[in-house]
């Protein structure tokens, strides 16, 4: 069964338990939103299933197989991971960096890796800016580059297995609102047509009830609710969650999905 | 924000055109200069042996030197000259390998202390051996493995980058405190020798030193060029090198044993050569650009051909005696490097 999975995983950071006992699972064709207030363990989880913080109890689990006994390079070559915050200023060509997602995968043709930088080129819309350098871009330029570099990255790893997994840390954090639907309406087409499992960490309600066929509401370290959108996304859950009152109302333009509006000052 | 404003740097601030063909021209400019400036080298010194002279020899018209010019150059201007570059070759793709690898532009071997490390095992034969080459390269070579050892597995105790800094700045100081305890014990013949090697010179070149080094330094840069996709990986930050695959606990072990196998036995036959690490990947990176897969060769080519032409100086200068060629490329590097920086802040 191919799947992404944390098992009853617990990871601390200091002397503080960020994650608690979460279990979620993350399917191929699958876009999982993960929501949740800050230092509700979002980014914690993230970093566990990408590897760079250890499991203190339960484990990670790829395919089956667990990501402790996955070196670096086995597990870039099955999930790609795009970070918060990208460096920006460093001379190299647009399609240098995009390449890169290449870098796991050397038996890759120069044609196929080629072919991956067009596609993923398109789905970050980033054909007008092809030639300039990467440090001339904007912030949320180079973060459709990064973008683009990630899906290279799942693309050659859907080549190499048949399917791959995603890790998104707020991919449209720098995003204009047209990007922002650009990129998670991609999100959402990509997950099914190349078979790519993605989660993404985001702050937007909206743009994860709309995009992600999934949300994950965590609070506190812990899984408060896992289940369709319009299932995880009740007025209660959200109150509970981010100490606010919140409508939750059905999308006037999108059928079967919601919008959650707040309703509070906050307080 | 320094990390910013270290990348900035280490990027370059030009952004050249970045065509494939522009950085072939690049190398293919960098072999030429560096052609040129190796028939000049061998050609200049304190005994002239003429360009055309030397032209038709090696074209094979026998007879067009006499036989002390064929002396000059068989045991002394060729085997310095392949010094001079493979010590440069050495410096400038280990210096790009560093910057990159820390995420510096200030990074150079000398940063984990591997060339204290040299210095100190240099003065330590000096001084407390009878000395002689073999005593004063190996332990050198010691000095520069043991330090660069120690920077490391200090440095591993706290994680990223910072903690092998500062490993290498206490090692660094507790280094030069122990040379000079050893330079209070030596006597006046001792401390011109150790001057002398502390401000580097090729004039320890022999037939003998490059069958081993120059064999050796071309397949450590030869490995080193082959690891530029890591370097660039690193471009994009440390995370993002481990999600590309790299682990970097092993990346960095490799890179730094890499550095210090390459530039250990350069520095113990030559001494302590400054800028040369420093200052060529920048002027590739601002000529260039950042891909550490024409950086890296590149580099080698400026370092290689900068040092041929400090020597060309180091001798020329005050012929029939020469400088140290430390001392010139300090000299010439050193307020290059302050004008570099000075307009990268004017941009």
């Amino acid at each position: 069964m191919n799947a992404f999975e944390t098992c009853a995983l617990s990871v601390r950071r200091g002397s503080r338990d960020v994650i608690r006992e979460v279990s979620i699972k993350l399917r191929v064709g699958e876009v999982v939103g993960v929501l949740g207030p800050n230092g509700a363990g979002k980014s914690s989880l993230l970093g566990a299933m990408a590897g760079e913080l250890p499991a203190r109890t339960g484990e990670v689990l790829i395919d089956g197989k667990s990501l402790a006994d996955m070196d670096a390079l086995a597990q870039a070559r099955i999930r790609a991971v795009l970070p918060q915050h990208a460096a920006l200023t460093f001379d190299l060509g647009l399609a240098d960096v995009i390449r890169m997602g290449a870098y796991p995968f050397p038996e890759a043709t120069p044609t196929q890796v080629d072919d991956w930088v067009r596609q993923s080129v398109l789905d970050a819309d980033l054909t007008h800016l092809e030639a300039a350098r990467y440090g001339e871009l904007s912030g949320g330029e180079a973060q459709r580059v990064q973008f683009a570099r990630v899906l290279v990255q799942a693309r050659a790893a859907a080549a190499a297995t048949g399917h791959a997994y995603i890790l998104l840390d707020e991919p449209t954090s720098s995003l204009d609102p047209r990007h922002q639907l650009f990129v998670m309406h991609r999100v959402h087409q990509l997950a099914r047509s190349e078979n790519f499992g993605v989660l993404i960490v985001m702050h937007d309600i909206n743009l994860a009830a709309q995009w992600c066929s999934r949300i994950v509401l965590l609070n506190d370290g812990m899984v408060a609710s896992d289940a369709l959108p319009a299932s995880a996304l009740t007025p209660e859950t959200l109150e509970h969650v981010f100490g606010m009152p919140m409508r939750v109302f059905p999308h006037p333009l999108v059928p079967q999905r919601i919008l959650v509006l707040a309703h509070g000052n906050g307080l | 924000m320094p990390d910013r404003d270290f990348s900035r740097n280490l990027a370059g601030s030009h952004h050249p055109a970045g065509h494939h063909m522009t950085r072939k021209a690049g190398l293919m400019i960098l072999s030429c200069g560096l052609l040129f400036s190796g028939v000049l080298a061998i050609s200049k010194g304190a005994f002239q042996i003429p360009v055309e002279h030397l032209l038709d020899w090696l074209t094979g018209n026998g007879g067009a030197l006499d036989t002390v010019s064929t002396n000059v150059l068989i045991s002394i201007r060729l085997p310095r000259v392949l010094l001079g570059l493979v010590t440069g070759a050495s410096l400038g793709a280990a210096g790009a390998a560093m910057q990159a690898l820390f995420r510096n532009p200030l990074a150079e071997p000398g940063l984990v202390g591997l060339s204290a490390g040299a210095s100190l095992g240099a003065i330590a034969a000096i001084v407390l051996t009878p000395g002689g080459f073999y005593l004063i390269g190996s332990f050198a070579f010691a000095g520069s493995v043991i330090t660069t050892h120690l920077a490391f597995v200090l440095g591993e105790r706290s994680s990223g980058v910072s903690g092998l800094l500062l490993a290498g700045v206490a090692i660094n100081a507790i280094t030069f405190s122990l040379m000079g305890l050893i330079i209070i014990s030596a006597d006046d013949a001792q401390l011109r020798d150790l001057t002398f090697w502390n401000m580097g010179s090729l004039a320890g070149a022999s037939w003998q030193v490059l069958a081993v080094l120059v064999p050796w330094v071309l397949l450590g840069v030869l490995v080193m060029m082959g690891r530029w996709r890591i370097l660039n990986a690193l471009l994009l930050g440390e995370r993002e090198a481990h999600h590309l695959g790299y682990a970097l606990q092993v990346i960095r072990w490799q890179i730094i044993a890499l550095v210090a196998l390459t530039v250990g036995p350069v520095v113990a036959v030559t001494g302590g050569i400054g800028f040369v690490g420093l200052v060529m990947p920048h002027l590739v990176r601002m000529w260039l650009g950042a891909d550490h897969r024409w950086v890296l060769p590149a580099s080698a080519l400026a370092g290689a051909l900068g040092l041929t032409f400090a020597d060309v100086l180091a001798r020329v200068v005050i012929a029939p005696a020469e400088l140290p060629i430390g001392l010139v490329t300090s000299l010439v590097g050193g307020p290059f490097f302050v004008w570099m920086l000075l307009k990268g802040r004017a941009r």
